[in-house]
């Protein structure tokens, strides 16, 4: 037996040495312009209130399949519970999980785990030059090395922060003040610009109410939805903050992905009177403003999120089930997969209550 | 000098289980000591027909859903006067410790007693709980009579428990109970993660609990009492909260506070009139906490107050043994305030009235009430939830089948609602003040049963109950965007079941007696709401279709023992029953062994449990681990 044990360290040994020696000759974190997409990993929430753990299921593109089963048969253990923002980032998917406050790390491809991370309260993720940043709810950005895989420092920023964007060698981040919902969130309504080369916040940038979403286009604007307070007189708007960091109204929009600088965008809009809501799908030039309305028609119910693969331009929308009335929170959800003009193409039943898509891209 | 032939006399004391035209089950103190009762849950297991929702260990809150109706529509009256909280309109029962009460029961329906009050007969299903014995208070001598309860137990649980009672004069008497429990709670349990499994400790769930009461008793002659009780309850407790891969740091805390001071006033008169008067007034506090810096300034703090005053009058004529007609008035105001900013102060004016009569004749017996309900809400500065006024019926029936043998047959109907719970009409962003009332309706059909044998079978008791109830308007949250949630009356519920009950009692030489009891509960509950969605048709969350108990006691003149054993079919915790949301099911035994001895001119009691002995790992709600095996060891003293 003890034979077996010393062959099988001593190969692990060669594995690692000749890990190390191909990050050496490349850094893996190098900024690259992606060329081919093999599949999605589905960020699913699970319920906290049902108490159905998180999953990440995976859509092989080439199989046209998706299994939710892919971290649990790989690791033997689930992606903890609230699992709230997924990242790929070098050879790693970085995913975090709220209520278990871990970060795991695992390899983009088989997603076999290589690191599982202790931090507090995570919301969002970002990444550059080598960095893995994550918001943390109490008020924090944590920024972890990539190389190493450990905790390096963190910076504070605004109340209850939540997803960030990367643009000119800064770190936009989103202070929602979102538990501070009954003062009107009072100690939101700002972003947090951080020099990364630094990792120090150089300035707060005031925006609308309860800013909860982040990202950035290729030309360094970045783009922030401040959801409002879910009322008829505060509804979620989409805000652009240009390389000045001078902030404007877009459109209404409650959830968005980019590609280049083609940002497309859901508005949930409630009737307040009704209590009905309905689904606006359209898309915006960055640069121009122009917006295009009725991008989808064969849209969902109750979408979670929109995204788009930046090679094969597909776009992908998580959503709830129906349930009794309202959505099903605790039932399967599933994902819808577009054509970049809006034609469907096929629906994938997913895991409960999907956030968001990770396209493994090369 | 005649010489009376000696009559075989067979006792059979008359018996509320049996005679009753509704389900009522009773547990006294001794019957739960024989059976291996050893919590308050143990105890509401016994029953059948109810389903116990249960978070786990000592702190965990638990709730009684009776008949497939939900927890909401349980009442629990503690010695004759309905508890309340209006915020949630729920009572945790796991605030009674089990030592302090002297009878527990449970009426389905309505137990058509002409002295209810008209607040008593509101629910539809009450869980009494009894602490006071009266009729022991005034048969007793004049002396000090002291009880002492020394209780250890797994998991740091150390209970003390003492009692003074006396009979000062003919007329007056008196007791006093103080009751603390300290209660660690940090039990293991097993934790399956995917694939894993791997054993854990709740953390963050020690409990310091004190309950204290006072009550006198006057007799102030001809068939005229006096009954007063002032009560305090504190239970400081940490949360343990969900289960959460990963992460055991849970930093929430809870402290909770009741006085509550009642009295009631009841005479009879020589013409067939009683008259009676009850008045309450009700203070409590909920503090939460949750420590965690998420939050601005380190924490969250919800703090709620309610108080209640209540009045209850009631006049009732019965000039003959066979029947008789009350009418009763009860008034009572509560409100509830918060430090939260977002919550409005509310209140709730409530009036009712019930008219009752019953008449038996031959071998029949006929009970009818009506109940009239008036609910007049207000709020500061938010609009008021609506104002209600709805006439309730209820009747039953039973049947002596044979004039010589206990044997009958029973139906009841009962219509009753509940008003919207505070939480649900004004809670922030989720409450809706447009609410109606949640309405059930009951029928239930039943043959009852009791027999002496033989000498050696001196007793065997038997009850069979099937029951249709339906909830409509059932008030329920849902989600119209993911931030934004609804409370409407929108769930349909059917209940559909059969709830049976045994005992069996046998003699087997002098000093030496086995009783077997059990019972049984078959239920379907499903959801009617809207068809064609995930949850029509499907048995509403964490309800068993089938569950039940049973328990074997064996005493001896020197030493008893006692077994038992209850358990239920899987369940899911979701409505719709999503992938591995199921609940598996679970047999979970315990036994008990004990003796009662004279020493120093003292009654001692020294016993021990062992509960869950299989060390069976379960969760009744998903998440909240159930405690597995421990013990527990306990001497009562009494003077």
């Amino acid at each position: 037996m003890k034979k077996y044990y010393l062959v099988g360290i001593i190969l692990a040994c060669l594995f690692a040495f000749s890990a190390c020696s191909n990050d050496d000759d490349n850094d893996e974190y190098a900024p690259f312009t992606p060329s081919e997409s093999s599949g999605a990993y589905i960020m699913n929430q699970g319920s906290y209130y049902s108490h159905i753990s998180s999953s990440i299921g995976y859509l092989d593109y080439g199989k046209g399949t998706l299994s939710d089963s892919v971290f649990v048969t790989q690791n033997r253990m689930t992606p903890g519970n609230t699992l709230q923002y997924g990242l790929i980032y070098g050879n790693h998917l970085f995913a975090i999980a709220y209520e278990s406050n871990v970060m795991f790390i695992a390899d983009k491809n088989t997603l076999k785990l290589q690191k599982t991370l202790k931090v507090n309260a995570p919301r969002a993720l970002a990444a550059s030059d080598g960095y893995i940043f994550v918001s943390n709810y109490n008020g924090y950005v944590t920024r972890i090395d990539g190389h190493t895989m450990t905790i390096k420092d963190s910076v504070k920023v605004g109340s209850n922060p939540e997803e960030m964007a990367v643009a000119n060698g800064y770190l936009y981040v989103t202070n929602s003040d979102g538990l501070n919902y009954a003062h009107g969130y009072a100690n939101g309504k700002s972003v947090s610009k951080i020099k990364i080369a630094t990792f120090t916040v150089e300035k707060n940038i005031a925006v609308g109410l309860n800013p909860i979403k982040a990202l950035a286009d290729s030309k360094g604007n970045v783009f922030i939805i401040a959801a409002g307070d879910y009322s008829a007189t505060n509804p979620s708007i989409l805000q652009k903050i240009d390389a000045k960091d001078a902030v404007s109204n877009i459109a209404n929009a409650s959830m968005m992905c980019v590609d280049g600088t083609k940002l497309y965008a859901i508005y949930n809009y409630t009737d307040w009177s009704t209590y009905t809501t309905t689904n606006m799908y359209f898309s915006v030039n960055t640069e121009t403003g122009v917006k295009t309305d009725n991008l989808i028609t064969q849209g969902v119910q109750y979408p979670l999120s929109i995204n788009v693969d930046p090679v094969t331009k597909h776009l992908f929308i998580t959503a709830d089930n129906a349930g009794q009335r309202g959505a099903d929170y605790s039932g399967a959800g599933y994902v819808n997969e577009y054509k970049a003009d809006g034609t469907f193409v096929k629906k994938y039943i997913t895991g409960v209550h999907p956030v968001q898509v990770v396209f493994n891209i090369k | 000098m005649y010489t009376l032939d000696e009559v075989k006399v067979t006792t059979t004391p008359y018996n509320k289980d049996i005679h009753s035209a509704v389900p009522i089950q009773t547990l006294g103190k001794e019957q739960m000591q024989r059976q291996g009762i050893v919590d308050i849950s143990d105890a509401l297991n016994h029953f059948s027909g109810i389903t116990l929702r249960d978070y786990g260990g000592a702190g965990g809150i638990k709730t009684v859903s009776v008949r497939g109706l939900g927890a909401a529509h349980t009442a629990v009256s503690y010695d004759g006067v309905t508890m309340s909280d209006e915020q949630t309109g729920q009572i945790d029962m796991s605030r009674f410790s089990l030592t302090a009460i002297s009878e527990l029961s449970l009426v389905i329906g309505d137990n058509f007693d002409l002295l209810q009050s008209a607040r008593g007969a509101a629910a539809a299903a009450t869980v009494n709980v009894n602490t006071v014995e009266n009729d022991n208070l005034f048969s007793s001598d004049f002396c000090p009579h002291y009880s002492l309860h020394l209780e250890q137990g797994s998991f740091d649980r150390y209970n003390v428990l003492l009692k003074l009672s006396q009979r000062l004069s003919r007329r007056f008497a008196f007791t006093t109970v103080g009751d603390y429990l300290y209660s660690g709670n940090n039990y293991p349990y097993t934790l399956v993660n995917g694939l894993t499994s791997m054993r854990e400790n709740r953390t963050n769930s020690r409990m310091n609990k004190v309950h204290t009461e006072a009550n006198a008793s006057w007799n102030l002659g001809s068939k005229e009492f006096l009954d007063t009780k002032l009560y305090y309850y504190d239970n400081n407790h940490h949360l343990p909260g969900v289960v959460v891969y990963y992460n055991p740091y849970n930093g929430e805390k809870q402290q909770d506070k009741n006085f509550l001071g009642q009295t009631r006033w009841i005479k009879g008169f020589s013409n067939g009139w009683t008259a009676q008067c009850i008045g309450k007034f009700n203070w409590s506090e909920s503090k939460y906490m949750d420590k965690n810096d998420i939050y601005s300034g380190g924490a969250l703090l919800q703090n709620y107050w309610q108080r209640e005053v209540y009045v209850s009058g009631l006049l009732s004529y019965a000039p003959m043994k066979n029947g008789g007609i009350s009418y009763g008035a009860d008034y009572f105001f509560n409100n509830l305030n918060s430090n939260q900013s977002s919550n409005a102060n509310v209140s709730r004016h409530s009036i009712l009235q019930s008219l009752t009569a019953n008449y038996n004749w031959w071998r029949m017996s006929l009970s009818g009430r009506v109940l009239a309900s008036t609910y007049i809400n207000h709020s500061d500065g938010v609009q008021s939830s609506k104002n209600f006024v709805r006439l309730s019926p209820s009747a039953a029936f039973s049947f002596q089948l044979l004039p010589d043998e206990l044997v009958y047959i029973r139906v009841f109907y009962k219509d009753i609602f509940r008003v919207p719970t505070f939480t649900e009409s004004y809670y922030y962003h989720l409450g809706s003040a447009d609410l109606g009332p949640e309405t059930t309706h009951q029928l239930g059909v039943g043959v009852t049963l009791q027999k002496h044998i033989s000498s050696w079978w001196p007793e065997i008791k038997v009850t069979a109950d099937g029951y249709l109830n339906r909830v409509r308007d059932k008030i329920v949250s849902i989600p119209i965007t993911l931030h934004v949630w609804r409370t409407l009356n929108f769930g349909k519920v059917d209940a559909n079941g059969l709830d049976i009950t045994l005992m069996n009692r046998f003699s087997i030489t002098k000093g030496h007696q086995v009783v077997l009891s059990g019972n049984y509960t078959l239920q379907s509950v499903k959801d009617k709401s809207s068809e064609g969605s995930l949850t029509y048709n499907k048995q509403l969350a964490y309800t068993p279709e089938y569950s039940g108990n049973i328990s074997l006691a064996y005493e001896t003149p020197w030493i008893n023992l006692a077994f038992t054993g209850f358990g239920a079919s899987n369940r899911y915790s979701t409505n719709e029953h999503s992938h591995g949301t199921q609940l598996k099911s679970y047999m979970e035994f315990g036994g008990s062994i004990w003796r009662n001895f004279k020493f120093v001119g003292a009654d001692w009691e020294l016993r021990g449990d062992l509960q869950n002995m299989f060390d069976k790992q379960y969760d009744i709600v998903s998440g909240y681990p159930m405690q597995g095996r421990s013990y527990r060891i306990s001497l009562t003293i009494k003077l």
